[in-house]
C-alpha cells in the first residue's frame, strides 16, 4: 500500500537551484577594465566558452536525480553525492508506517518522540503522507471535501491568473515536474496557487508561494498539496504572503534580535558591513531583508541542497515557525562564527554575496543539521520579540499581531507541538 | 582579480531596476553585469543586487546594481533602496500592454520613495519578439518625452541596447556628479551627507515629475 520503490537508499545526486539551460556563447565585454561579479561565480564560468559540439555532450550528460531535478555537470556546491544505508531507510519507514496508522495516539500522547522523529528526518516514500498529518491539512481536507474543485472550477480572476502563469515556468524549472511548458507540474501548480487566491482573496497570490506549492507537489497531489499550502499560509505563516508582508518583515526584525543575542560576535560583524555609500545614514545595521527574505518567505526551498530543505521542512511542519529562525542562527554560526571566515569578507558585498551562495561546508544536511538543533528558541522569547518588534515597528498592528500569535498557538496545539525542548507549554 | 571592496574606482554608483513582474529586470542586469542570458530562470523574492565595474570618459564607476521583486506587495521591502538610489531603470515588457500602462505608477512609486533629482530612464525590453509586440516605439518615447526621461527599446536575450542604457543612466549621473550636483541628495555627495535622504522625499501628494530629470540634461 505504500509506494517504497524510490527509497532504496543508492547514490543520488542532490540540486537545489535551477541551472541553465541555454547559456549564449560570451558576447565581447564592453570597455571595463574587470568585472567583480564573477569573482564568486565558481561552478559555472566555464560554461559560456565551452564550444558547441561538447556543449551537446554536457546536455547529453544531464540527468535526473532522486528527487526529480535535473543535474548537469559542474554545479559542484549546489548537488552532493549522498548514500542513504538501505537497511536505516527500511527500519525508519517500518517506524513511520506505525506511526501513520496509529496517528492520533502518536500526536496526542507521544508528541516528544514523535518531534525526535522529525528532526531525524522522515523517510523519503511517506514524506508526503507524514506532511498532511502533521500539519492537519488531512483533517482539513477531509472537512472540506469538494471545495478545492470548486475553487479550481471558478472562472480565473484575470489580475490574479496573469501573475501566477508568468511564474509557472520560473518556479524549480530544473525540476521534471516542472521544466516544460504545460506539464502536469505546471498545470497543478496553476491550480493550487489559483484555489489559494480563491480561497483566500485578501492575501490573493504572492510570488513566494509559488516554490512552496511546489515543493508540496514534488510530494502529493494537487488538493492535498492546496491544502497543505493552506496550512502555511494560515497557520505555520500567518501573515507572511499578505500584501503588506507584515508578519515576515516582524520575523526579520526577530532574526536581528536573535542573532544579536544568541551569536553576539557575528551580529556585531554583520552589522559592521553597510551598504558602502551610507556610512553617515542613520542606520540599524545590515538590513536582514536583503538575505533572509528568500530564505524565510519561500521555507529555504531556493536556498539550500535539496536533502537539507527536506529535512528542514520535516522538522518545520512539527515544530513550526521557530525552525526558519533556527536554520537561519546555524547557517549565520557556520558562516562566520570563525575570525578567518569574517575576515574573508570584508566588506557588505562579500557578506551578502555568500549568504546568497552558501557553500556545502555550511549546508550539507551532515552539517548544518546538528547545528540547527543547537539552538534551542523559546516559544516565550519569540512571543517577546515579537511584541517588542511590533511596538516598535509596527505599533498600529499590535491587535493583528495578537492574532496572529493567537493562531500561531492554536496551531501548535493541534499540531501536537505540546511538548517543546524547552518544556514550555505551547504561547 | 580585484576585490571587491578595493577603493580602484572613481565613483560608486547606486542603481535600481523597477517594473512589472516578468518584464525582464534580472534578465538586463544579467546580460549588463555578467554578459548571459538564461532561458530558464526563477522570480525575484524581495531584492537582490549585483556589481558591476563599468568605464566611462576614463571614470572607473562601480555599480552597485538593485533588482527588486515586480510584484506590488513586495514594495514594502524594496521601497528603502530606492532611497539610495542615483538611478534608476523603470522596465516594461513591450509584448504586455499592461506592463506598458503601469509606467505611470511606477514613476509615482518612485516619486514617493525615491531621492529628489534621481535620474531616470524608461526600457521597452524584449524587442526580439517583435512579432509580437503590443506597444509602439512611438508611444514609448512618447510617455517618456512627456517625462522628461531618456526610452530605450532592448532585448536581454539579444544582447540589443542593453549597454547603452546602462551607459546612458551612468553618463547622466556621472554629469550631474561632475557638475557637482551637490544640491541634489543621492548625487555624488553621498558619502558626505546621506544622513538625512529618508526623510526629505517629496511628498506622496506631489503631482509634478519635473524633478525627475533635473532638466532633462542628459549628460
Amino acid at each position: 500500500m505504500v509506494d517504497v520503490s524510490n527509497s532504496k537508499g543508492g547514490t543520488v545526486l542532490v540540486s537545489i537551484q535551477p541551472v541553465s539551460s541555454d547559456l549564449l556563447p560570451p558576447q565581447p565585454n564592453i570597455e571595463e577594465g574587470w568585472d567583480i561579479v564573477a569573482e564568486d561565480g565558481g561552478a559555472q564560468t566555464d560554461e559560456p566558452t565551452t564550444p558547441r559540439a561538447e556543449r551537446k555532450e554536457i546536455q547529453d550528460k544531464e540527468k535526473e536525480d532522486h528527487y526529480g531535478f535535473i543535474v548537469r555537470p559542474g554545479d559542484d556546491q549546489l548537488h552532493y553525492d549522498a548514500t542513504d544505508d538501505a537497511k536505516k531507510v527500511r527500519e525508519r519507514e517500518q517506524k513511520w508506517l506505525k506511526m501513520i496508522t496509529n496517528w492520533k495516539d502518536w500526536s496526542d500522547n507521544k508528541s516528544t518522540r514523535l518531534k525526535e522523529r522529525c528532526r531525524k528526518g522522515i523517510p523519503d516514500s511517506l514524506r508526503g503522507r507524514a506532511w498532511m498529518l502533521l500539519s492537519g491539512a488531512n483533517e482539513l481536507m477531509e472537512q472540506n471535501a469538494g471545495v478545492f474543485e470548486e475553487l479550481v472550477s471558478r472562472e480565473d480572476n484575470d489580475v490574479v491568473i496573469h501573475v501566477i502563469d508568468k511564474d509557472l515556468a520560473r518556479t524549480f524549472p530544473s525540476h521534471v515536474l516542472f521544466a516544460e511548458k504545460g506539464s502536469q507540474g505546471q498545470r497543478d501548480l496553476r491550480l493550487v496557487l489559483k484555489a489559494y487566491a480563491f480561497y483566500n482573496e485578501k492575501t490573493g497570490y504572492c510570488q513566494a508561494m509559488a516554490p512552496v506549492a511546489a515543493t508540496l507537489l514534488m510530494h502529493m497531489p494537487a488538493n492535498q498539496a492546496f491544502w497543505c499550502l493552506v496550512q502555511i499560509c494560515e497557520q505555520y505563516l500567518p501573515g507572511y504572503y499578505s500584501p503588506g508582508l507584515h508578519a515576515f518583515q516582524i520575523d526579520a526584525l526577530i532574526l536581528k534580535d536573535l542573532l544579536a543575542k544568541q551569536l553576539p560576535v557575528v551580529a556585531q560583524f554583520l552589522d559592521s558591513k553597510l551598504p558602502p555609500t551610507n556610512p553617515n545614514e542613520v542606520h540599524k545595521g545590515l538590513d536582514p531583508v536583503l538575505y533572509c527574505t528568500e530564505w524565510f518567505m519561500s521555507i529555504f526551498s531556493r536556498s539550500l541542497p535539496w536533502r537539507s530543505v527536506l529535512r528542514v521542512w520535516d522538522m518545520f511542519f512539527f515544530e513550526g515557525v521557530k525552525v526558519l529562525f533556527k536554520v537561519a542562527l546555524a547557517i549565520m554560526s557556520l558562516s562566520f562564527s570563525k575570525p578567518k571566515q569574517r575576515e574573508e569578507c570584508p566588506g557588505f558585498f562579500e557578506v551578502t554575496q555568500k549568504l546568497r551562495n552558501l557553500p556545502l561546508s555550511v549546508t550539507h544536511e551532515g552539517i548544518l543539521l546538528p547545528e540547527i538543533l543547537r539552538f534551542p528558541i523559546h516559544n516565550q522569547e519569540l512571543k517577546k520579540f515579537h511584541f517588542q518588534q511590533a511596538d516598535v515597528h509596527f505599533s498600529e498592528e499590535r491587535a493583528r499581531i495578537m492574532e496572529m500569535q493567537a493562531r500561531r498557538s492554536q496551531a501548535r496545539k493541534s499540531f501536537s507541538t505540546l511538548s517543546e525542548a524547552t518544556s514550555e507549554g505551547p504561547d | 582579480m580585484a576585490r571587491a571592496t578595493d577603493k580602484k574606482y572613481d565613483h560608486l554608483f547606486q542603481l535600481l531596476l523597477c517594473g512589472d513582474s516578468s518584464v525582464g529586470k534580472t534578465c538586463l542586469i544579467s546580460r549588463f553585469a555578467d554578459n548571459e542570458f538564461r532561458h530558464t530562470h526563477i522570480n525575484t523574492i524581495g531584492i537582490d543586487f549585483k556589481l558591476k565595474l563599468f568605464t566611462i570618459r576614463d571614470k572607473k564607476i562601480r555599480m552597485q546594481i538593485w533588482d527588486t521583486a515586480g510584484q506590488e506587495r513586495y514594495e514594502t521591502l524594496t521601497a528603502q533602496y530606492y532611497r539610495k538610489a542615483q538611478g534608476i531603470i523603470l522596465v516594461y515588457d513591450i509584448t504586455r500592454e499592461e506592463t506598458f500602462r503601469n509606467v505611470t505608477k511606477w514613476l509615482r512609486n518612485i516619486e514617493d520613495h525615491g531621492v529628489k533629482g534621481v535620474k531616470i530612464i524608461l526600457i521597452g525590453n524584449k524587442v526580439d519578439l517583435e512579432s509580437e509586440r503590443k506597444i509602439s516605439t512611438r508611444h514609448g518615447q512618447k510617455l517618456a518625452n512627456q517625462h522628461n526621461i531618456k526610452f530605450f527599446e532592448t532585448s536581454a536575450w539579444k544582447d540589443i541596447n542593453v549597454t547603452e542604457a546602462f551607459t546612458e543612466l551612468a553618463e547622466q549621473i556621472l554629469a550631474k556628479v561632475e557638475s557637482g550636483g551637490g544640491r541634489d541628495r543621492g548625487s555624488s555627495s553621498i558619502r558626505e551627507s546621506a544622513i538625512k535622504l529618508h526623510e526629505q522625499q517629496p511628498t506622496p501628494a506631489t503631482k509634478s515629475h519635473g524633478g525627475c530629470c533635473s532638466g532633462g540634461s542628459s549628460n
